[in-house]
């Protein structure tokens, strides 16, 4: 019994980092070289978020660490501080994520958004801060709008294809843990 | 509503709550030290991707085969009308050819006369491109070429054309060329009738912009731009591209490489430009016999270096 839950877990966690590993090499092909006026929601937050707010077991913070850090060395972004406040925003999803459940889905999606606008304001706050050359305001603008408004989409999909639904009230896995 | 607030202080307990702290800070102290010493991180961040990315270079190609085959795809569905584009464009080509054959050999005359060597060291590498940024924030692809093909940092790099980039982080078996269109690359740049000199500054569109021209005035749009050579960062005279007027009335650049598709790029050996630092050597003898005469021809000399003149041809 205390096998299989753990398998489940065990299961979750290498579904998450294969689902970000693939989004992650979708992004590195070579198709697009030219700049675009617009940015493209940011998938592998997305998922990150969806599954810290549905299903914190399956995305422990080490993963989401080295997912992100992954992240930034490869799309050349500043090492580090996007994954620290990515990291921050799950810890708070994660403690929230007992009172997240019970709420109707637009009020789950609002405080997703909120966060999702929290740390990308405080994210180009601390680059300014430190003088790092930033991309054009409307890049950041269009991709964080499209990255919120994308969020139903990803829950739906984590949850028709993976499983990833939000626990009703009590219940319980096999081991008979309250999730 | 106890057993719920039970449960949640069983979940996140205390030490949890310090190591995420600690994980944090950790994270924050490396952004920081980048932000400091910037270049150990970024040699850091080139050995990842040097590991990473041609790892996954078995998947790529085909995904990027597929992507492209769909693409063309598309372009057949267009051929009559590409087909008469083209004939209408390979009339203009062959007039162009023909002036382009009498220069050439007007050239070689020229050439002759002059005694022109040209630069023997201006040899190339070619790669492939394995990668782009992944992000939009960002302009820059990785190449399949590296430190083990000798490529350095800072080696200007060119698809058939025009200039595309530089490099800027070399791995053992891939380097990042940083293209022109990103926020952060700045190429010093001649207008080429004029003979102006202007700093090429990305700022992420596919038509940069043009920054510190002297004299608007005397740029029309069409104007050739090359690179200056200034500072010894490029060789002198690569093509960048053509001047054009944005819809923001700022003289932009209309780049000749082709950022529709960067495939095969070509990575210049740059050799380091030859400094002439000590000019008063040029005029009187490195040793002269006594030391007194040495400080006059030296002041000569230095409001204006010999053998750097102004660009203006």
């Amino acid at each position: 019994m205390a096998e299989a839950s753990r398998r489940r877990i065990w299961l979750g966690r290498g579904i998450y980092a294969f689902l970000c590993a693939g989004i992650m090499f979708l992004h590195l092909l070579p198709m697009e070289t030219m700049p675009r006026r617009w940015g493209s929601p940011d998938f592998v937050l997305l998922i990150t978020l969806a599954w810290a707010a549905r299903r914190p077991d399956h995305v422990p913070a080490l993963l989401i660490a080295t997912v992100f850090l992954l992240s930034d060395m490869l799309f050349h972004r500043p090492p580090g501080l996007w994954t620290a406040l990515v990291l921050i925003l799950t810890e708070v999803l994660r403690t929230r994520a007992r009172s997240l459940r019970v709420v109707p889905f637009p009020l789950e999606w609002l405080g997703i958004a909120a966060g999702i606008v929290a740390i990308t304001l405080a994210y180009r706050v601390v680059l300014s801060l430190t003088v790092v050359p930033q991309a054009p305001l409307g890049l950041t603008l269009t991709q964080m709008m499209l990255t919120i408004l994308a969020y139903p989409l990803v829950a739906l999909l984590s949850f028709l294809l993976f499983g990833v639904s939000r626990p009703a009230q009590g219940e319980i896995d096999s081991l008979g843990n309250r999730l | 509503m106890a057993r719920d607030r039970n449960a949640q202080e069983d979940f996140v307990s205390p030490v949890r709550r310090l190591l995420i702290g600690v994980l944090v800070l950790l994270l924050l102290g490396l952004f920081l030290l980048w932000r400091i010493d910037s270049p150990r991180v970024e040699r850091v961040r080139a050995e990842i991707i040097d590991r990473v990315v041609p790892s996954f270079e078995w998947a790529m190609a085909p995904v990027t085969g597929l992507a492209n085959l769909v693409s063309d795809f598309q372009s057949y569905q267009r051929l009559a009308e590409q087909n008469r584009d083209l004939r209408r464009e390979l009339q203009d080509m062959k007039a162009w050819r023909e002036a382009a054959l009498q220069l050439e050999q007007e050239n070689a005359v020229l050439r002759d006369l002059n005694n022109v060597r040209l630069d023997p060291e201006l040899t190339w590498v070619t790669g492939v491109v394995l990668a782009d940024s992944g992000s939009p924030f960002r302009q820059s692809v990785l190449l399949n070429v590296g430190a083990r093909d000798g490529i350095l940092d800072g080696w200007p790099v060119m698809d058939g054309i025009g200039l595309a980039g530089r490099i800027s982080g070399v791995g053992q078996d891939s380097s990042r060329v940083l293209l022109l269109t990103d926020t952060s690359s700045r190429i010093p740049v001649t207008i080429q009738p004029s003979g102006q000199r202007a700093i090429l500054a990305g700022d992420n569109t596919i038509a940069p912009p043009l920054d510190f021209i002297e004299d608007p005035d005397s740029i029309r749009p069409g104007d050739r731009v090359v690179t200056s050579g200034d500072g010894g960062l490029f060789p002198a005279d690569i093509l960048v591209g053509q001047v054009v007027r944005g819809t923001d009335r700022r003289l932009r650049l209309r780049l000749a490489a082709d950022f529709e598709r960067l495939e095969f790029l070509r990575v210049l050996r740059s050799q380091q430009a030859e400094r002439i630092d000590a000019t008063g050597a040029l005029i009187a003898p490195v040793t002269p016999p006594d030391p007194e005469p040495q400080s006059a021809p030296a002041e000569i000399a230095e409001d204006r270096p010999v053998g750097d003149g102004p660009g203006d041809g």
